[in-house]
């Protein structure tokens, strides 16, 4: 199997999480993820142009999977023009600097999301409210093109409310949070189902979610204090809520910005799941997922050579 | 080419400190949030190389061999106190602002890596040479760095100017758009303008080097042309 057919299954396996997002969220995801196709496309045309190289079909699809896989972490109702920014940053700092496919050191998704998110921290935490109150098809386009202020629509994740619910305990905020969490779950289930699937297609191996989740719900596990009012969160909550799913099945089992030996899989997945779980219990922003992949894909190299190094000292004794 | 002019373009281009040698990047990138900011750090690194070039230059045979990196740093700190006091008495709210990283400029690899490497083997009038144009080097890449940050980080240009030239420099400043990018002012959007801007003069350097050569491609001298002339 050749790269380019692993990214069109990949992105074939999105496609139940997708469906589900699309019919939680509604149209605006299905707008962010065709004007970020649309961005990656131009972007990587411009690209082989300016640097005077062929354009071959596994970079282009690469490209291609980087930007749904921001798309699908992006609120509905963001802007287009953040959209096409997010792109731009996750393709020209995440890849084309690095010289292209197989290059980068950097998750090229994930560096759009961080980039994203520290240049407007308030309209990418804004997703749709728990309400139940939808803009119409028409005052979406507005909201998207900047003619219309999102306001009134907006609410926050699930996330969101457990890190600013201020001293209520874990049952009174499920009451507050239940029908966004609802919501979550099923995007959740659809990403679990396509990351199923990949690792029953043997595009993926299994060691990189496992690990990523025991990383993450391990320490949720001793920390959930019961649900008291300090509590951070059950494993339940952390498993389904976020960009845990995505994160574990498809962002962090890229294979370029991933460690290469196998006991540094098993390192990688858990500093994530760990990391994740430090930046949502204790970091200054709701979802940790992305730093957390950022931090682990600069450790990857080292983790690598740690793991070979002892490997090497090990035979030779 | 003289000696004054390969100082000149070692300093400003060739050898640039900020963007050749990548010296002194601890207040490249911590203080080049705006415009002035950065103008007054440069200005102010500008003025220390040039006195601590011409102390060091004038005191390099009292300078004992073993221990001249610790008489260096006193002779440097000397001038970066001189100038603290001097910024405190003037320009008190830049100080305010900025104050920390004048302090640093003891530690700013540029100025020892100058002493040690140019002043102290050098006349005195070369050494201030030196120190000028590598400190003007030093001063447009913060400048523009710092320019860049601000359009795009905060939509302006020249912002607080009124803290370095009086009340006059509010007329200064320029609202350039109103969708600032808050990455830009943060310390990736320092690492990523510094990149952008190595890149650039690479670039730049690539693309006068291949038109050199193009040249003497389609123009050869006579000389190359004919070496048995």
């Amino acid at each position: 199997m050749n790269s380019n057919q692993i990214m069109t299954r990949t992105g074939m396996a999105l496609i139940p999480g997708f469906l589900a997002s699309v019919w939680v969220f509604g149209l605006g995801i299905l707008l962010n993820v065709a004007a970020a196709l649309l961005a990656a496309l131009v972007l990587e045309m411009a690209y082989h142009q300016v640097r005077r190289r062929p354009q071959t079909q596994a970079s282009l699809s690469s490209g291609l999977l980087a930007a749904v896989l921001l798309a699908l972490c992006l609120p509905p109702m963001l802007p287009f023009g953040l959209v096409v920014f997010g792109v731009a940053f996750a393709l020209i700092f995440g890849k084309f600097v690095y010289g292209g496919l197989g290059q980068n050191l950097f998750n090229p998704a994930m560096v759009g999301y961080g980039g994203l998110i520290l240049s407007s921290p308030l309209l990418m935490t804004q997703w749709l409210p728990e309400s139940g109150v939808t803009p119409s098809t028409l005052d979406l386009f507005r909201i998207k093109i900047g003619l219309q202020s999102l306001d009134g629509y907006t609410g926050a994740t699930a996330l969101d409310l457990l890190r600013n619910r201020q001293g209520m305990t874990l049952s009174e905020y499920w009451q507050l949070a239940e029908p966004v969490f609802n919501d979550q779950i099923l995007i959740s289930l659809g990403y679990l189902l396509g990351g199923i699937y990949l690792i029953q297609a043997r595009i993926i191996s299994f060691k990189l979610p496992l690990a990523m989740l025991i990383g993450l719900l391990v320490p949720s596990l001793f920390l959930y204090d019961a649900g008291s009012s300090s509590s951070l969160g059950s494993p339940w909550l952390h498993g389904l809520a976020g960009a845990t799913m995505i994160g574990a099945f498809f962002i962090i089992t890229d294979p370029v910005s991933s460690p290469n030996t196998t006991q540094g899989l098993w390192i990688y997945g858990l500093l994530v799941g760990g990391l994740t779980f430090l930046i949502r219990g204790f970091g200054a922003y709701p979802d940790g997922l992305a730093f957390a992949v950022l931090l682990s894909n600069a450790a990857a190299p080292l983790i690598d050579r740690v793991v070979q190094l002892r490997s090497e000292r090990a035979q030779n004794r | 080419m003289s000696n004054a002019r390969t100082l000149a373009l070692d300093g400003v281009w060739r050898n640039n400190p900020a963007l050749v040698q990548l010296l002194g990047l601890c207040p490249l990138l911590a203080v080049s949030q705006t415009l002035v900011t950065s103008l007054t750090l440069g200005l102010i690194t500008l003025a220390v190389l040039v006195g601590a070039n011409t102390l060091i230059s004038l005191l390099k045979r009292t300078l004992v061999d073993t221990v001249r990196l610790p008489l260096q740093i006193l002779v440097i700190a000397t001038m970066v106190s001189a100038a603290d006091l001097l910024m405190q008495t003037y320009f008190f709210e830049l100080y305010q602002r900025i104050g920390l990283f004048i302090a640093l400029i003891v530690t700013n690899c540029t100025i020892l890596g100058r002493a040690e490497l140019f002043a102290r083997r050098n006349p005195i009038m070369a050494s201030m040479a030196d120190g000028f144009w590598m400190g003007l080097g030093f001063l447009w890449a913060i400048t523009l760095l710092g320019g860049v940050r601000e359009v795009i980080g905060r939509g302006t240009l020249f912002d607080g100017m009124a803290q370095l030239l009086g009340p006059s420099g509010d007329a200064w400043r320029i609202e350039v758009h109103q969708s600032p990018i808050l990455i830009m002012m943060l310390a990736p959007g320092a690492f990523l303008a510094l990149g952008c801007l190595i890149a650039l003069k690479n670039c730049l350097d690539g693309y006068y080097e291949s038109r050199k050569t193009n040249r003497l491609l389609e123009h050869p001298t006579p000389r190359e042309s004919n070496p048995n002339h």
